[in-house]
């Protein structure tokens, strides 16, 4: 093996192992949100606005 | 694709797997993106007396729009109003109210502010903020009623559209907080310290416990910590405590307990103390603390008589904390 062949094989095995390891750290760190994005679709029940001047049973 | 996200938006900061929810139930992992559920989903939205929340120093004897989504991010185990904080949203019920709806019934309703309430806005932060920033470009005050479990950097964003903070403490200690609560003390100190540093008017409320938090050192404890941080002028409100939720074991707070609370943070130097949830007779009342005239006479939630004269003492002058107009 000439030293350009065995070069290249290091610099190839090197970026290979580089890049699996970004795409590994990639899937394992988690993405980080502040703000987080509206869902148009609600996943409960829809109801009217009832009479919004009745008192609630609400604290606070 | 199974991309986690972590949610920075309080102390909690929740690794969250694809379709999954944090803490609060109602941010969810889909697809690799953070998404609230509850954006322009109230559960609940009524108009108040404002002194419900409680705030005495802040518009008082007006009404006050109030809405809330499900979800909180706290699991208090006294919750008041565990069945909409700790409900799932998808066993829930809501109606479509989007921002500029919200600011529309304000409006129709002629409630010069909207109360952000019931659970907790930081589980429902977008919403209250683009909320708030429509209604203070429509001329309306914006008021947090908040644990205060919020991180800095979020935590002041939203105090850039926010009149006023009535804001839990509920205890002063880390240990009370993880027990009772599932969080930390720290977080809600800074986070009442900035709301002051930012001109927010704030008031704070501490919900006593029998035999958790209504020693005489809690209380001592509690006051110097809102007079050496806050200041003199931040009004605390005591809150008796029901059996609710969780905590059925414990009988209501007595009025003695919350009298002598009173007292304690008066000795300790703050001038605005009131008794809440229950009715007292003077503990709902505001007294000048120069010349302790009766400034402003309440019953429960009604103002009796505002002798206020442009926010001061009609009597000795002094200008007394709040938003008076």
């Amino acid at each position: 093996m000439t030293r350009r062949s065995f070069l290249q094989k290091i610099l190839a095995a090197s970026s290979t192992i580089l890049v699996a390891g970004w795409a590994l750290a990639k899937t394992v760190m988690p993405r980080r949100f502040l703000r987080a994005k509206p869902l148009s679709k609600y996943p409960g029940r829809l109801k009217t606005i009832a009479d919004i001047t009745s008192q609630t049973k609400w604290s606070g | 694709m199974n991309q986690k996200v972590q949610c920075e938006l309080c102390p909690k900061t929740c690794i969250i797997s694809s379709g999954q929810s944090g803490d609060c139930r109602v941010r969810v992992n889909i697809d690799g993106v953070l998404r609230t559920v509850v954006y322009g989903y109230p559960c609940s939205i009524n108009i108040d007396p404002i002194e419900k929340k409680p705030l005495f120093h802040f518009l008082p004897g007006t009404q006050i729009l109030s809405l809330a989504t499900v979800g909180c991010n706290l699991h208090c185990l006294n919750c008041q109003n565990w069945e909409i904080s700790q409900a799932n949203p998808e066993d829930s019920t809501a109606s479509l109210v989007p921002p500029e709806g919200v600011v529309a019934l304000a409006k129709q309703y002629k409630s010069p502010s909207i109360a952000y309430t019931y659970t907790d806005p930081i589980a429902y932060y977008e919403y209250a903020y683009d909320t708030s920033r429509l209604g203070n470009q429509a001329g309306l005050r914006n008021v947090l009623v908040t644990a205060g479990y919020c991180n800095p950097k979020p935590w002041k964003h939203l105090l850039e559209v926010t009149d006023a903070a009535r804001v839990d403490l509920k205890g002063m200690s880390d240990d009370f907080y993880r027990k009772f609560c599932s969080g930390t003390v720290r977080p809600v100190q800074q986070c009442l310290i900035d709301a002051v540093a930012m001109g927010v008017h704030v008031e704070v409320i501490n919900l006593i416990i029998p035999t958790l938090n209504d020693s005489e050192s809690d209380i001592r404890q509690l006051s110097r910590w809102i007079r050496s941080n806050l200041g003199s002028d931040i009004p605390l409100h005591f809150s008796r405590f029901y059996p609710q939720y969780k905590m059925q074991h414990l009988p209501p707070t007595p009025l003695e307990t919350l009298d002598s609370a009173r007292q304690i943070a008066m000795e300790e130097g703050l001038y605005y103390v009131y008794v809440g949830n229950i009715r007292s007779r003077q503990g709902e009342n505001t007294y000048c603390p120069g010349c302790k005239k009766l400034l402003i006479e309440r019953q429960g939630y009604v103002v009796m008589k505002n002798n206020l004269k442009d926010g001061c003492c009609p009597d000795c002058g002094k200008k007394i904390y709040g938003v008076w107009k």
